[in-house]
């Protein structure tokens, strides 16, 4: 593997993780059982952390004249907590001695006007002029980043809350302290949970300093002024010493002693020299990425204040379109129904239906955090979908559309990503899943989902560019038509969007002219053996039918997809030494879905020095196709001048030939993880 | 040391050396990294400096109460430090008992 892929597995791997990017904050240690835990159903852990493992000891805070505009403000929906106009402390906080106040006189931050957060947070929190907060005000933070801040508070800081007052605090900072819509895309694929992400993209310095604990979507989920940035470090020295040496690199770049003459000092010149040394190290790479930090992720933004002036609910009930692929099981259509629930929140009711003709109805609730960010939980009580799969989505700028990731999954990996657009009044039409069209070729099917057509509409309303007609359309049934398309020798080849008078199909159609060949996603397999201590951490695989692009060259960045094919599976030895004998132990993917489950966690007496079932093995596809056969194209003259025009590529039509395609991808199957950072109850905010 | 024989000539200099002598090397500083054998193999929970598996600590029970104790692996152990003092106490070797291993939901 190159070391790319090193950084991009481990830090996919850790994806998973989601070590406090602030805190590093770990709960109470909750015992499991380990009898319990194996294929239970996923404890209600989490979250709400704070709120479960906190006793309910806590009365509310005797503040109860600003708890009403609170609870107003919470009751419009989408705002949740949002605006709460409390009075500002309680007598405990006003009792208390000025302290540092003096000094955040003129620091810009953001009023805690919540009594209820005031009076949870202000027992250790100092009151700051003008309503502020020490810390608390000069930070904002993704809902999850709150959440893990409030668990720290709980295990370390004997933070008492009954768990509706947590949900309470972390939705009143969410939206008060909450990220931007921009700044929440940017930590999107921290919230979304994805597994297969890297940061090797990033600042080495940024990846040194802070990914090799966690992964950079924490670092995302932030946004702080230059003196919060800089307390994140002492936090971590604090917390976990070892990042001094190991992250950080150490000693900073202060004097370090290589040009000093130590043999002509005395004991006491060298103590002082050193302890010199210790009162200023320099700045280490810490230091330098903090003050990076400091100016790519300030707490006050332009878009944050635009943010605060335009300010109002987003609205969100109503019905959704959702489009989506699940990973083994295909694209899906559907539908999300949102109702406002009493209280503040959502009911949801999905209605999902595969491209192999499945469907799934399933209801949940949801939390509308910051004016943007979707969080919800759904349940099913049968079928193959989970029997929970947890939401996270973000609104877009125009309010229409919303995209992101369901997903389940002991370490999140089964995921399904989708797109939501409002269903407006008018009729609506989208492709059907894994849509593809022959160039060239007369009288193709392409299946379109109309929703709120009663008649069938004339050919001519749709469209599909320049080189395709579409010349009948007929009706499949209530929500489904079926167009007749005509392709044009020598249309371009490509991805295709759809149109029905003035409306645009969400999902596109690929036009080409063959497969060439087939490629399997994702590129590299992450999975952890388990199944004892703790559940496994699954694998699927899919192959795509790919075809070589206008260069006509196999394996160049114009290549495209075309669609998702059928193939067989199998494990090979991903040799890396004498005897490599991993295959054996791994674990077993299904020839026919994909899916591959990881081996038995635990020390494997059968193998050499009782090695974990861990190990890398190549995952092979097998796919037979029946795809046009694309004749050679005629070779360029080199003797012809370089502006030549290429010759015309053949126009077809071709004849179809059954041609056998194979591809492999290597799987890594790896240890597990003994912190699970990531248990929440969304629905229950 | 008075079973150890010097077998090369750097060797052999170190044990003549008089290091307790004036003008011998003073020791400035003492590292105070401890070297859990995942040391070597950093950085790297999931692989080892190749990318594999094949380089890692293993079976991972055997190294699992030392990055505790030393913290060294804080997203993926519970540290012995700050936030789970009493991690291993429901189970004393991990390489014999280690499906008691407890999980740690921060």
């Amino acid at each position: 593997m190159s070391s790319s892929a090193v950084g991009s597995t481990r830090l996919s791997a850790l994806a998973i993780v989601f070590a406090s990017w602030a805190f590093f904050a770990m709960l109470a240690c909750r015992a499991k059982p380990a009898a319990e835990h194996y294929n239970a159903p996923q404890p209600e852990a989490g979250a709400a952390a704070a709120a479960e493992t906190a006793p309910e000891q806590v009365a509310p805070p005797p503040t109860a004249p600003s708890e009403a505009p609170v609870a107003a403000a919470r009751s419009e929906q989408s705002g949740g907590g949002r605006r709460g106009d409390g009075a500002s402390g309680d007598a405990s906080e006003e009792a208390k001695p000025p302290g540092k106040n003096d000094e955040a006189k003129d620091r810009p931050g953001i009023p805690v006007t919540d009594a209820l957060v005031r009076a949870k947070c202000t027992v250790c929190h100092n009151p700051h002029e003008g309503g502020k907060l020490s810390r608390i005000s000069y930070m904002r933070k993704t809902p999850e980043a709150w959440e893990l801040s409030l668990k720290r508070m709980v295990r370390l800081h004997q933070l008492q809350i009954t768990p509706d007052e947590a949900r309470a605090v972390v939705r009143y900072l969410s939206d008060n302290h909450g990220l931007t819509r921009s700044e929440a895309e940017s930590a999107m694929h921290e919230v979304e949970r994805r597994v297969h992400w890297s940061d090797a993209k990033e600042d080495k310095e940024l990846r040194e300093s802070c990914g090799e604990c966690h992964t950079l979507g924490r670092v995302a989920s932030e946004r702080r002024d230059a003196e919060e940035w800089k307390h994140l470090k002492a936090t971590h020295m604090a917390f976990f010493p070892l990042a001094r040496g190991q992250a950080f690199r150490g000693d900073g770049d202060g004097d370090s002693g290589m040009s000093v003459d130590f043999a002509s000092m005395t004991e006491a010149e060298i103590d002082e020299w050193r302890e010199q040394r210790r009162r200023n190290p320099g700045k280490d790479q810490a230091d330098r990425v903090l003050e990076r930090l400091a100016k790519q992720g300030p707490l006050f933004t332009p878009e944050w204040s635009s943010v605060q002036a335009n300010w109002r609910p987003a609205p969100m009930e109503g019905l959704w379109i959702v489009s989506g692929h699940d990973v083994g099981r295909g694209d899906l259509r559907g539908t999300l129904e949102v109702a406002a629930q009493e209280g503040g929140g959502y009911t949801t009711r999905w209605r999902l239906s595969y491209q192999d003709g499945a469907s799934v109805e399933r209801t949940g609730k949801a939390v509308f955090y910051a004016g943007h960010s979707w969080r919800g939980r759904s349940q099913v009580s049968s079928g193959t979908q989970p029997a929970e799969l947890r939401e996270v989505l973000l609104l877009s700028e125009d309010w229409q559309s919303m995209r992101g990731r369901l997903f389940a999954g002991e370490y999140n990996e089964l995921g399904i990503d989708v797109q939501l657009e409002r269903a407006a009044s008018a009729p609506r039409v989208d492709c059907a899943p894994n849509a593809a069209l022959l160039v060239p070729g007369a009288g193709q099917t392409l299946d379109v989902l109309a929703r709120g057509l009663s008649t069938v509409p004339a050919a001519a309303e749709f469209s599909l560019g320049q080189g395709v007609s579409v010349s009948a359309v007929e009706r499949v049934d209530g929500e489904r038509l079926r167009l007749t398309v005509d392709i044009a020798p020598g249309a371009r080849q490509g991805t295709r969007v759809l149109t029905f008078g003035v409306q645009r199909a969400p999902t596109q159609v690929v036009v080409h002219d063959t497969i060439d060949y087939i490629k399997i996603t994702p590129e590299k397999g992450l999975a952890r053996v388990g199944g004892k201590m703790r559940p496994p951490q699954f694998e699927r695989f899919e192959a795509l039918g790919m075809n070589r692009g206008a260069d006509g060259e196999l394996y160049t960045a114009d290549d495209f997809f075309v669609k998702f094919v059928p193939a067989r599976w199998s494990l090979e030895e991903f040799p890396v030494r004498e005897d490599d004998d991993d295959v054996r132990f791994v674990g077993a993917i299904d020839a026919e879905s994909g899916a591959f489950t990881p081996g038995l966690d635990g020390p494997n007496p059968a193998r050499k020095w009782s090695t974990n079932n861990v190990g890398e093995v190549y995952i092979r596809a097998r796919v037979t196709l029946s795809t046009p056969q694309i004749p050679a194209p005629p070779k360029k003259d080199k003797k012809s001048k370089p502006d030549t025009a290429l010759p015309t590529p053949p126009a077809g039509p071709f004849e179809m030939v059954e041609k056998e395609f194979t591809a492999r991808a290597p799987l890594l199957v790896m240890v597990p993880i003994y912190v699970d950072w990531d248990r929440y109850v969304w629905d229950q905010r | 040391m008075n079973h150890l024989r010097p077998i090369n000539r750097k060797a052999a200099a170190l044990a003549q050396a008089r290091l307790d002598q004036p003008g011998a090397a003073r020791v400035l500083m003492l590292v105070d990294t401890p070297y859990g054998c995942s040391t070597v193999f950093a950085p790297g929970w999931e692989v080892d400096s190749s990318g594999g598996t094949y380089g890692l600590c293993q079976p991972i029970e055997r190294d699992l109460y030392d990055c505790y104790h030393s913290c060294y692996w804080p997203a993926q152990v519970p540290d012995s430090l700050t936030n789970f003092p009493s991690w291993t106490k429901t189970c004393g070797s991990p390489v014999q008992d280690w499906s008691q291993v407890d999980l740690v939901f921060p």
